[in-house]
């Protein structure tokens, strides 16, 4: 036993304690290398590019769409826009043995648009044998769509401070009508034909700033008038396009639907590179836009692929409107208002996918999205036609892999 | 019953190491040309010895150089060595950097088929990359990393013809070397990005040994063919851009190398070796993009055992070894510059199981490139353990 101890040794053991030290040692920090040495071989680093693109195509799509749902009820003209509103209430829930006396309709000012001297404005009892629409109806141009009295119940000057209220005096005969129950009651209708500027007032939405109806009643056998106050179910304007928009510059709208399109070529950028940023900017033409005191939020889309055989796209032929909406990806946002002079759109993953394949490339769509805003409020940008050096422009940052 | 413990602690560890597996990677500076720093050597013993090796012999170990040097087997041998490696980098004006790593270095098994018939197979590695520069600043980060290496499985055969010891060694190279740019931003805004520039070498190649021992001399010699391995580059990107861009070839150029040794006794053994190899010959796009340069490696060492009476106390039986390194490095740094590689080396060979097997140990010393010429310097530190079991296969026990 003793000789076999002298020959195996403890050493294996020894071996193993020496692998586990070698191990530890291994486990420490290292200490990297300045770049700045210049000990880095320039061809093993990539490169750092910039590229400054001109928009390629760019056109804008315009549309009159309807505008329930909006804080304001616009009356008067502006911006070659004439507009007018429409109210209408519930049945009128009096019984036969009381009287309607005398009728008021009072409505809150909020905003005005554009300067001139104060105007008239008449309100007119709505004699359609049909209801209108409220979620579908819309002017745009020629007749108004909705039948009214062209005899005015009433008329009232309207102010251009923005805070003014009006009250209209209604025909009792008219009011006293709307407690019937055949359905024609289809409410009354503000207009002002012969405004130097547009007024809104606030609509069943802007509570507590909605129109209000006053009714002085009095009952069979009373001497005592009652008094009885509502507001309208249904409010909304109604506009139509005096002449044309000017044509030109891109434009984005709710109330007068806009919608631009905008392509940019970026083949001349290699497949392999990473983009570090893509900014789309966009300058606005403030002459040529319409803004409120809220800002306009604004949607930029990529436009996805098309699902239709052989369908050669085309960004002017785009149908914003069309079924081709649903294929909009990804947005990015921004706020556009009066003190704007340019909005910017990160658009870095869209212009990779463009840089990977073109066949991505389809564009993007800009249009606003502000509800609280939905009516007339316009942005205008500078396009190639109106202004080539102000142009949508694509600021890309990219990096080109070592070779 | 204590060795065949031991015998079969050393095989677990050997396994262990097998399935764990990954070429180790070592900083240096100077491996971010061409294919990296090339590792000529895995046997922990000729380390200890400063790198001779092509006239030894070894009835433990076996030598990857000189294929020869397999005829003195007579178990079948398994071994393999673990290495760390330690760069602390000179930039000059107070500026440096540390690069370490460690692990598995290689694996080989050689199998005694007949009387002075010996196969060998094995993994080793051929060279390797390993760096990363980095620049830091309020905008973010900036960093250029280097990771993988070549690998080599090896076949080879050898035997015994006359007075004269040959063999040959089938090269099989592959592996992968990766270049990463990185930029990492501050801002979220900006896009960070990933570039992964990575070559995968494959390829085939030959090299030739022989040795001759009159008398207390031993002579050897050997040389490797020239080949041209296939590459193939890969880019790689963070959006997700994955491509080849590229194939390409990566010669290796003719080598040899001759060495001499000289045992006046069995406790003592001298040894010098010299090999050369023409990296200047190879045109830049045939290397990577690189310029390459005549390499030379002279080499000087010696051994020395107390006792080698099998029956004598275990620390007489231990070898010492020591040895010194010269060697210039196939790479210009910079252009026109050549890079030069001094270490003394040490060892010790510390035997096991009736001594039959054995665990190397060394470590080298030294310097690599110096500021005056290469505008940076590394004192490195390399330490090697090597572990050798032995089994007896395909070999019928002699009756009694």
């Amino acid at each position: 036993m003793k000789l076999k101890r002298k020959i195996a040794g403890p050493l294996p053991l020894f071996g193993v304690g020496c692998l586990c030290l070698l191990f530890t040692l291994a486990c420490n920090n290292d200490k990297t290398i300045p770049l700045s040495s210049g000990l880095a071989d320039p061809a093993q680093l990539g490169q750092r590019r910039q590229a400054t693109t001109v928009v390629g195509l760019d056109s804008t799509a315009s549309k009159v769409v309807n505008t329930f749902g909006t804080a304001n009820l616009w009356v008067g003209k502006f911006d070659n826009l004439e507009s007018r509103f429409l109210l209408r209430f519930a049945k009128l829930s009096l019984p036969d043995t009381v009287t309607v006396v005398a009728a008021t309709l009072k409505l809150h000012g909020i905003l005005a648009q554009g300067k001139g001297a104060d105007f008239d404005a008449t309100i007119h009892q709505v004699t359609a044998t049909t209801a209108w629409d409220s979620a579908k109806v819309t002017w745009g141009s020629g007749n108004f769509p909705v039948d009214f009295n062209s005899a005015p119940m009433n008329t009232q000057r309207v102010s251009a401070v923005k805070g003014d209220s009006i009250i209209f005096k209604l025909d009792p005969v008219v009011v006293s009508s709307w407690r019937t129950v055949d359905g024609r009651q289809q409410g009354v209708l503000v207009q002002a034909p012969g405004a130097t500027f547009m007024k809104a007032f606030g609509s069943h939405f802007s509570t507590p700033k909605q129109p209000v109806v006053e009714l002085i009643t009095l009952k069979r056998g009373n001497t005592k008038n009652d008094t009885t106050r509502f507001s309208p179910t249904v409010s909304i304007f109604l506009f139509q396009r005096l002449s044309a928009l000017r044509q030109g510059p891109l434009y984005t709208g709710l109330g007068e639907q806009h919608v631009s399109t905008l392509f940019f070529d970026v083949s001349a950028i290699p497949k392999n590179v990473t983009i570090s940023r893509a900014l789309l900017t966009l300058e606005v033409d403030t002459l040529n836009s319409v803004f409120y005191s809220n800002r306009l939020d604004l949607q930029l889309s990529y436009i996805g692929p098309i699902a239709i055989p052989n369908y050669n796209f085309n960004p002017l032929r785009f149908e914003p409107f069309g079924s081709y909406q649903d294929t909009l990806r990804t947005a990015e946002l921004d706020t556009v208002g009066a003190a704007s002079q340019q909005v910017t759109f990160a658009i870095t993953s869209a212009v990779q996918q463009w840089v990977a394949d073109s066949k991505n490339n389809l564009g993007v769509v800009l249009f606003p999205i502000s509800f609280s805003a939905r009516d007339l409020a316009r942005a205008a940008f500078y396009s190639r036609e109106t202004a080539p050096a102000r142009a949508p422009k694509l600021q890309i940052e990219y990096t080109l892999p070592p070779q | 019953m204590i060795s065949k413990k031991y015998l079969r602690l050393s095989r677990y560890v050997l396994i262990i190491a097998l399935v764990l597996v990954e070429a180790a990677l070592a900083g240096s500076i100077f491996s971010r040309r061409g294919v990296g720093l090339l590792r000529y050597r895995d046997n922990v013993r000729a380390i200890g010895m400063g790198g001779v090796g092509i006239a030894l012999n070894d009835s433990i170990a076996f030598y990857f150089l000189n294929p020869a040097s397999l005829t003195r087997i007579n178990l079948t041998r398994i071994q393999g060595d673990f290495r760390y490696e330690r760069a602390s980098i000179d930039l000059g004006a107070g500026d440096n950097g540390l690069l370490s790593d460690g692990g598995v270095n290689s694996l080989g098994l050689a199998i005694p088929v007949k009387h002075g018939q010996v196969v060998a197979l094995g993994v080793r590695p051929y060279s390797f990359s390993d760096f990363q520069f980095l620049r830091e600043d309020s905008t973010g980060t900036e960093s250029l990393s280097s990771l993988g290496g070549i690998s080599e499985l090896y076949l080879g055969y050898a035997r015994q013809l006359g007075a004269w010891r040959v063999g040959a060694t089938a090269d099989f190279y592959f592996g992968r070397l990766d270049r990463i740019w990185r930029l990492n931003h501050e801002s979220s805004e900006i896009r960070n990005s990933e570039d992964v520039l990575n070559r995968q070498v494959t390829g085939v190649s030959l090299h030739f040994g022989a040795q001759i021992q009159p008398g207390p001399w031993r002579f050897g010699s050997a040389m490797g063919l020239p080949t041209r391995l296939n590459v193939t580059t890969e880019l790689n990107t963070l959006p997700g851009f994955t491509g080849v861009i590229g194939k390409s070839k990566l010669k290796l150029p003719f080598w040899w190398s001759a060495g001499l040794g000289y045992a006046p006794n069995r406790r003592w053994l001298l040894s010098a070796d010299y090999r050369t190899q023409k990296w200047g010959s190879v045109e830049p796009a045939e290397l990577l993009g690189d310029r390459g340069a005549d390499s030379f490696e002279l080499s000087f060492g010696g051994e020395y055992i107390t006792s080698v009476d099998a029956l004598s106390g275990y620390y007489k039986r231990v070898s010492y070894r020591f040895g010194g390194n010269y060697q210039q490095l196939p790479y210009e740094e910079p252009v026109g510059k050549n890079v030069k590689q001094l270490t003394v080396n040490f060892g010790l060979g510390l035997p096991f199981g009736r001594g039959y097997n054995r665990i190397d140990f060394a470590v080298e010393l030294g310097k690599r490139g110096n500021l005056t010429d290469n505008l940076v310097k590394e004192n490195i530190v390399l330490v090697h353990v090597g572990i050798i079991g032995s089994e007896r296969w395909f070999q019928r026990p002699k009756r009694r």
